[in-house]
């Protein structure tokens, strides 16, 4: 493996990241010069020349093969993760440096869990810089710095492919460069748009932008300490529960039904697999939430039970009530949503639905086999027939997904942590959902669990985002050399 | 880009990294200076304040209990002067301290006191109706003295506060440091592999290759990446073995 070259292009997107403390920098001096601004500056110092080092002496060309790919991808997740704790580190306060690790992979991987108690202590700069680490890591951030370079061959489809799982490729029919520009189009222009709508239903432009990032990306770091309810708002509630659940589509088809393309979100079976899973569980926990009388009317079930739904779907994790207390249904409804998240190609994590879908049919087509030994039965996906390895891959993936997240709960249970608290954090951890249900719920934060659960959680988020295979194959490579 | 000026970068991208966190550095001590300096001096203040509130309640007390056992205005002056001094320092508080809520209280007090004290003043009491005098003033006179030491006692208990941002801003005038050392570590790694990569291995090979030729006639093949002085040394010496060559065979 060619490292100078690996190094190369993780200093290119520790470049971008340190464009985004510049950023919050500024944003610190537009607030008045607060605590934030000395911190962020120097963090932007420290990453600028990190990131420019390499370049000094390996110049540019020469394509990468996939083994230098993964090592690109992983390590560059890896080293935004630790550039972008040191703002974190420097400003000091809740941050110890497991905290600060903690905040960062959690902003990156855009799970939006928090150890911090008190959110608004943050200064200006700080909160920016936090919902910026959830934009960068929506898109991904090898994916940034693949659309902003002209011209770097076959090396932008290499790490393209390594970034973008190959489901998530599905919906294009593009090349490389074109899909990558579809996808930068589509997370602006929603961006943009919640944005306008949020500052028009009465949020500050800081507030609206903070938010905005953090829902396209499918975080979950808001501005305030007690999330979306503080603004008690059913406006800004209806417009943040639209753009989560779009934010869980896959970007090919919002692109293409936007643009009336004929591969659009309602021809899509997966589409529509998301939107009916999303309705079928909101409905269930709202009828379950009214029912037991959480609510007293059905209409506030609705408005605070589809909310959590879709926030638990989509990964984002928004609060606007603390769920953990909610009805034993609810709570397995939503975990079951926070095990199968949104589809591919968008910014959720987790198992997602085109995986789900798959793995059913490939059951049916089993259970069909069975009765008919002889019969050529093959496994189709929006009208497509299935290679037998992409279900293969797919049926693996929810396996090693199970089993990493049956070794995640042991390993938090080990701590003294009850079953709910030490599953559901699992859960929330791997796939990027940020709240879980007892001890880890909506409203708590997990600055209070100890160090060694706070990085096994950030090992989980960071194997969740890269889509585990992403980020096991690094070291198995290592280990064959 | 030539090796020199490789070189000079890199260094200078150390030098410019500690520099810059030396520099962050200076401005959190600065500021952490400044915040300690005017916490010191508005805790002294305080206490000064506080003390010349004190004594000026005291001149009056000392005053008045002259007037009552003279029975003659004798410490007429005493009385004004201790007024004039509390006045003052409660004016100075208001505007050094800005503790406004213990402040008006001082004043509320104050005032009660002086209405005790102008009735006696007023009225000239007697010996007979002086006891159920004496208790009123011990009130006020008590009021007023507890409202000094709250303000004292508050204004000490905010620095509390204060102290505690003094802590925020001493871990940020030293961390910088730290962390950029840790960098700076880093970028020496990295700085010693490349230097390793570029410019050791590949001068290693071309005296092994030029060492195998003079040897042994081992044909001089070395791959050099980059197009700095070391490919064009490698570049140099094939040319001169290729004249060599031609000078032999002619």
């Amino acid at each position: 493996m060619r490292w100078n070259i690996v190094l190369r292009y993780i200093g290119l997107i520790l470049l971008l990241d340190a464009v985004f403390m510049l950023l919050a920098a500024c944003v610190s001096l537009l607030d008045g010069m607060d605590t934030g601004f000395y911190p962020l500056l120097q963090s932007f110092l420290l990453t600028s020349i990190l990131g420019a080092f390499p370049l000094i002496f390996v110049s540019k060309g020469g394509s990468v093969n996939s083994q230098e790919g993964y090592a690109v991808v992983t390590g560059a997740w890896l080293m935004s993760c630790l550039a972008g704790m040191l703002p974190y580190v420097l400003w000091g306060g809740e941050f110890s440096f497991v905290n600060a690790w903690f905040e960062s992979v959690s902003g990156f991987s855009t799970t939006g869990s928090t150890i911090l108690s008190d959110v608004e202590a943050l200064p200006k700069g700080m909160l920016f810089w936090r919902a910026s680490t959830h934009w960068l890591g929506g898109m991904g951030v090898v994916m940034f710095v693949l659309v902003v370079l002209p011209s770097m061959g076959s090396t932008k489809m290499r790490l393209s492919s390594v970034e973008l799982s190959s489901m998530a490729k599905d919906n294009f029919k593009y090349r490389t460069q074109k899909i990558l520009q579809i996808l930068l189009v589509v997370y602006l222009g929603l961006t943009v748009s919640e944005t306008i709508l949020l500052r028009i239903a009465g949020m500050s432009w800081f507030d609206a932008v903070c938010n905005s990032f953090s829902t396209i990306a499918t975080g979950g770091f808001c501005t305030r300490n007690t999330s979306i309810a503080t603004f008690g708002s059913v406006w800004i509630e209806t417009i943040v529960l639209f753009f989560m659940a779009v934010s869980g589509l896959h970007f090919g088809l919002i692109f293409a039904t936007m643009t009336g393309k004929s591969n659009n979100l309602f021809k899509s079976e997966i589409g529509r697999y998301y939107i009916a899973s999303l309705l079928g569980a909101g409905l269930l926990v709202t009828l379950s939430l009214w029912l037991s009388g959480v609510y007293p009317t059905l209409g506030s079930s609705l408005r605070y039970g589809l909310f959590q739904v879709v926030s638990v779907a989509s990964t984002t994790g928004f609060a606007t009530a603390d769920s953990s207390a909610w009805p034993s249904l609810s709570v397995i409804l939503m975990l079951l949503m926070m095990i199968q998240c949104g589809c591919a190609g968008s910014t959720a994590g987790g198992v997602k639905c085109d995986r789900v879908l798959l793995s059913f049919k490939a059951i049916r087509a089993m259970m069909i086999r069975r009765q008919h030994p002889n019969a050529v039965i093959r496994v189709k996906l929006n009208g497509v027939i299935q290679d037998a390895s992409m279900v293969d891959m797919a049926v693996l993936f929810i396996l090693l997904y199970g089993a990493l997240l049956a070794l995640g709960t042991i390993f938090i249970a080990a701590f003294g942590l009850d079953l709910e608290t030490s599953f559901s954090m699992a859960a929330a951890s791997m796939g990027n959902v940020g709240v879980g249900f007892g001890q880890a719920g909506s409203m708590n934060n997990f600055g209070g669990f100890p160090a060694a659960v706070k990085v096994l959680c950030t090992v989980l988020m960071l194997l969740g985002r890269l889509e585990i295979f992403g980020f096991l194959q690094l070291f198995l490579i290592r280990w064959r050399k | 880009m030539g090796i020199r000026e490789k070189i000079r970068l890199g260094f200078l991208s150390l030098g410019l990294l500690l520099f810059f966190s030396g520099v962050i550095s200076y401005f959190e001590l600065n500021r952490l200076s400044v915040s300690t300096q005017s916490m010191l001096g508005a805790s002294l203040r305080n206490m000064e304040l506080s003390k010349t509130m004190l004594d000026a309640v005291q001149d009056q007390n000392t005053a008045l209990l002259q007037m009552i056992v003279s029975g003659t205005r004798n410490s007429d002056s005493l009385l004004v002067a201790g007024r004039q001094r509390f006045e003052t320092a409660v004016g100075e508080a208001g505007t050094a301290i800005r503790d406004l809520q213990r402040v008006d209280s001082i004043y509320a007090a104050s005032i009660r006191y002086n209405e005790v004290v102008n009735s006696y003043l007023r009225d000239s009491l007697t010996h007979d109706n002086m006891g159920g005098f004496v208790e009123i003033y011990k009130t006020s006179y008590s009021a007023l003295t507890s409202s000094i030491k709250n303000f004292m006692v508050s204004s000490q208990r905010a620095m509390d506060t204060k102290a505690k941002r003094l802590e925020d801003n001493a871990y940020r005038a030293t961390i910088p440091g730290f962390v950029a050392l840790l960098i700076a570590i880093v970028i020496v790694g990295i700085f010693y592999y490349f230097i390793n990569l570029y410019y050791i291995d590949p001068v290693l090979r071309i005296t092994g290759g030029l060492k195998a030729y003079l040897n042994s006639r081992i044909p001089f093949k070395v791959t050099v990446e980059g197009r700095d002085e070391v490919y064009r040394l490698k570049e140099y010496i094939e040319s001169l073995i290729d004249q060599l060559k031609s000078r032999r065979n002619e």
